[in-house]
This record gives C-alpha cells, sequence and structure tokens, in this order.
C-alpha cells in the first residue's frame, strides 16, 4: 500500500492524507444520535414504554452535548443556524434540538404505538418525532457525502449506511428494553427482533455494496476502501462486522428460534452499539483526501 | 466585478521557497501551518528523470466546497472572488476544512496560536493574528490588494513564476495569459472551478 500521510502534516511530495479532524468523538457522536434515534423510532411503533422513549431522547441529548465539545468555540453554537439553505449542519442542529424536545413530549403525553387511545396532540408530537428521527438515522451520513474532497465519504451510500446502522442500533436497544420488560410484551418482542434480524440482514448487504462501489470507484475511493480491509481492518472487519453486525444476528435468530432471553438481548445490544462506534470510526479513520498534482 | 486570480509558470519556479517564507511572515503564521507550500513531483526515470514544482495554496475557487457547508456562513466569498474566514463567527466545527479538495485549510491548534506578548520580532504588527480553534487559509493577501498590492508570495518570487491580478480588465488580465499558455487547474474533476492556474 501507498505511503499515507495525516491530515496536516508537512511533506513536500504529493500523496494521499488520513484526515485527522474528526475521530473518535465524531465516531461516539454519529453512534449516539443515531441509536437514541433508532430507538426512539423503534419504541413509538412497537414498544410501549415511555422510559424507552425518554431514553431515546436521553441519548440524543448525550450526543448534542459531546457535539458541543467537539466544537472549537462551542458557546456560538447558536450561530449554526445561520446556514439552513446549505449547510446539513444547520439542518441537523435544529433537527436535533427540536427531536430532543418533541421526543420528551412524547414520553410525557405516553405517545406509542397503542395509540388509539392517545390525544390528538400526542399522535402530532409522535408523528413529527418519527420524522426528525429518521432524518437524524441520515444526518451523519448527509453531512459526510457533503464533502468532495473525500471520495470515501462523497457518495449517496452514506447516509443509506448511516441510516441502516443507526436503525440496527435502536432496534437492539428497543429489543433489549422489551427484554427488560417481562413477557408482558411477548407479542412486541418477537415483532422486534424479527425486525432487527431484518435490519442486521440490510446492513450487511449494504456494507458489502457500499465497498463493492468505492473499489469500482478506483483512484482514491478504492484506496481508502484498501484501507478499510488492512489497516483499519481491526476497526471494521473484526469490531465492525463481526462485533456490530454478525454476533447480533446470531443472537437475535438465537432469540427467535432458541428463545434465548434478556442476557442475549442485553448481549445483542452491547454488541451493536460497540460494532456501530467502531463501524462509523473507521470510516472516518479511512477518509483520504487526494493527492492535489 | 471580475475576480482576482494567479497564474503560475511552473516552468520558471526553481522550488526556492521564498513565497511560501514570505506568507509565514505575512501572516504570522503559527508554528507547523504554511499557508503555501511548494509540493515536488517526480516524473519519469533516469537519465530522464524530471522534477517539477508545484506551488499549492488556497485555490479561491469560484464553487468553493467550504462556503455551503459552513453552518454559520463564517467562510465567504467577497465580489472580487477571494474566499475568507470570519474568524469571530466561527464556531470550529472542522467541516471547512474536510471539505476542501485542495487540503489547504489549516486548524490552529490552542499551542499553535499561543504567542509571545507582543509577537516576535519578525511578525506582521498589522495584521490579526489567528486565535485558537478557527480554519487559517490563504487569504490572497487581501489586506494588501485592498491597499493596491499584490500577495507577498507574489511580490517575494525571483523568478516571477506568480503572476497575480484579474481574470478580466486591469492592467495584466490573467485569462488571456491562462487561454494563451493553454493553463490547467488542480483537481478540476472535483468541479469547484479553481482560480490558481498553472501553465
Amino acid at each position: 500500500m501507498q505511503k499515507i500521510l495525516r491530515q496536516g502534516e508537512l511533506d513536500f511530495a504529493p500523496g494521499y492524507k488520513m484526515q485527522t479532524r474528526w475521530g473518535a468523538l465524531e465516531a461516539a457522536v454519529f453512534t449516539l444520535e443515531c441509536a437514541g434515534a433508532g430507538l426512539f423510532c423503534a419504541s413509538v411503533l412497537f414498544l410501549e414504554s415511555p422510559a424507552a422513549l425518554l431514553a431515546g431522547a436521553a441519548l440524543v441529548a448525550l450526543a448534542i452535548l459531546l457535539l458541543l465539545g467537539h466544537l472549537s468555540h462551542p458557546a456560538r453554537a447558536w450561530r449554526a443556524l445561520r446556514n439552513l439553505r446549505h449547510s446539513w449542519i444547520s439542518r441537523g442542529t435544529v433537527v436535533l434540538g427540536a427531536f430532543v424536545v418533541l421526543a420528551a413530549a412524547c414520553a410525557a403525553l405516553g405517545a406509542g404505538a397503542s395509540g388509539a387511545e392517545q390525544s390528538g396532540l400526542g399522535a402530532l408530537a409522535a408523528w413529527t418525532a418519527l420524522a426528525a428521527g429518521a432524518f437524524i438515522l441520515l444526518y451523519p451520513g448527509l453531512v459526510l457525502s457533503a464533502s468532495p474532497a473525500i471520495a470515501l465519504w462523497n457518495t449517496g451510500l452514506s447516509p443509506v449506511v448511516s441510516a441502516a446502522s443507526g436503525a440496527a442500533s435502536g432496534a437492539a436497544l428497543a429489543l433489549a428494553a422489551a427484554a427488560s420488560a417481562g413477557g408482558g410484551q411477548l407479542a412486541r418482542f418477537v415483532q422486534l427482533a424479527t425486525l432487527q434480524a431484518w435490519l442486521l440482514a440490510i446492513l450487511a448487504i449494504l456494507v458489502f455494496l457500499y465497498l463493492a462501489v468505492m473499489q469500482r470507484r478506483g483512484g482514491t475511493a478504492a484506496v481508502s476502501a484498501a484501507c478499510l480491509l488492512r489497516r483499519e481492518a481491526w476497526l471494521f472487519v473484526v469490531a465492525g462486522g463481526v462485533l456490530g453486525i454478525a454476533l447480533p444476528l446470531l443472537l437475535t435468530l438465537g432469540i427467535l428460534h432458541a428463545r434465548l432471553g434478556f442476557d442475549a438481548a442485553l448481549l445483542a445490544a452491547a454488541a451493536r452499539l460497540a460494532g456501530d462506534f467502531a463501524l462509523r470510526y473507521a470510516l472516518l479513520r479511512a477518509g483520504l483526501f487526494s493527492p492535489p498534482v | 466585478m471580475s475576480r482576482y486570480a494567479m497564474a503560475i509558470d511552473l516552468s520558471r519556479c526553481n522550488g526556492c521557497n521564498a513565497c511560501v517564507v514570505a506568507c509565514k511572515v505575512e501572516h504570522n503564521g503559527p508554528p507547523g501551518i504554511l499557508l503555501t507550500v511548494i509540493l515536488e513531483k517526480e516524473t519519469g526515470r533516469y537519465p530522464n528523470a524530471n522534477r517539477t514544482f508545484y506551488p499549492v495554496l488556497c485555490n479561491h475557487c469560484e464553487q468553493p466546497p467550504c462556503v455551503p457547508v459552513c453552518p454559520t456562513k463564517a467562510t465567504y466569498r467577497r465580489e472580487d472572488g477571494i474566499v475568507l474566514v470570519d474568524w469571530d463567527a466561527c464556531i470550529g466545527c472542522g467541516a471547512c476544512i474536510q471539505a476542501c479538495p485542495y487540503e489547504q485549510r489549516f486548524h490552529v491548534k490552542k499551542e499553535a496560536a499561543a504567542r509571545a506578548p507582543g509577537g516576535a520580532e519578525h511578525e506582521n504588527p498589522g495584521l490579526r493574528t489567528a486565535p485558537a480553534g478557527v480554519p487559517l487559509k490563504c487569504d490572497f493577501c487581501y489586506h494588501r490588494v485592498d491597499a493596491g498590492r499584490v500577495p507577498a508570495c507574489v511580490e517575494a518570487c525571483p523568478t516571477g513564476a506568480r503572476i497575480f491580478g484579474r481574470l478580466e480588465g486591469g492592467e495584466r488580465p490573467i485569462n488571456e495569459l491562462i487561454s494563451r499558455r493553454h493553463a490547467r487547474t488542480l483537481l478540476p474533476e472535483m468541479g469547484t472551478s479553481p482560480h490558481v492556474y498553472y501553465f
């Protein structure tokens, strides 16, 4: 593999440069906000648990706090609302804030799948928060895909992979929440386990597709794809693929067919969250700038 | 209004780095950050090997990818085409740094921004030093250009490899030179329409 410099490193020979501006903190922010939005969406649709709704909102709120820590000047963060017309970060700032408020309102109003007896206001809050949650699932990918400089990110597949990964994490958390609720929600538990298995299978296919597209694109994208499979193999393949997709999928199939219980759901959720973080961190670390000459 | 542009004659650049030093001094450049560098590219094999020096800097693109991604509009393009950063509006999210295909935006770290009181002897007292946590980039020495002078790198170049002016109009329109010498830009596939040309 060719020599790869780090972003900002002074070297007078043109070559690929690995971006270093966004790293573990940003990957954690992306993971938490997507897992929180996914948990909320899965809870609204499949669970009757205000606690799960609140946990989704809390995860996104935690992501916002970490996001402020990532800024060099967090006191000026309000200024991020100034470019809604062009910037995905601006749009995301609005939606993240609105989501936390709406999700907390849903938890307070008890909005959920049962829905029949809930108030019009609760239903409105639930559907608006669901729309905001769907946007948040796509949001990290939209931010990355808006960067033309980094071929690995600059693709329409980035938001799709981000959404699939976040949805799988959210479903895993919702499954753990359903398992902790005991036998009262058995039907929901089976529905969620089935959803989780499908989401993980779709995520695996999307990740393979993403890699194949990057390799076929050639140039810097192909070098980034090679980085994912070699230099970042521990993060991308072992942590992201085996721990984050294969293990939760096996455990979920075990829950569905071998009646594994709460422990399996909890383990699947923990593995999924760790794998989600690893996948996103690996994608950030493999982001390369093309040689300018 | 006609845009400012720079044309660089690669056959004249001998890689002396005078432009790099002039830029560093003009901008009170923090340690570890150079707003223009000279890349060296070797082509061919002995005995027909060749080395070309490529001075690179912010391309002040017609379609700058750093501008739309900025959530605070801190990065903006003036009517004359110079792309600048309003450090007081910047939140330091790094989106512009990731968006620049030429990797010509540099994050000023705390330790790099820390200076001795009063600055060093060689520093330019007339120019504000970049604070920590903002992106720093070539600004085409807009403070000099506004005063009717050329950028420091152009003035310092001993071989006259760097030519600065407006694309159209003015004393030395750049576009004539660009078309006559079949000048090209860096990474044209990015669709940014840079305003730094090489011939």
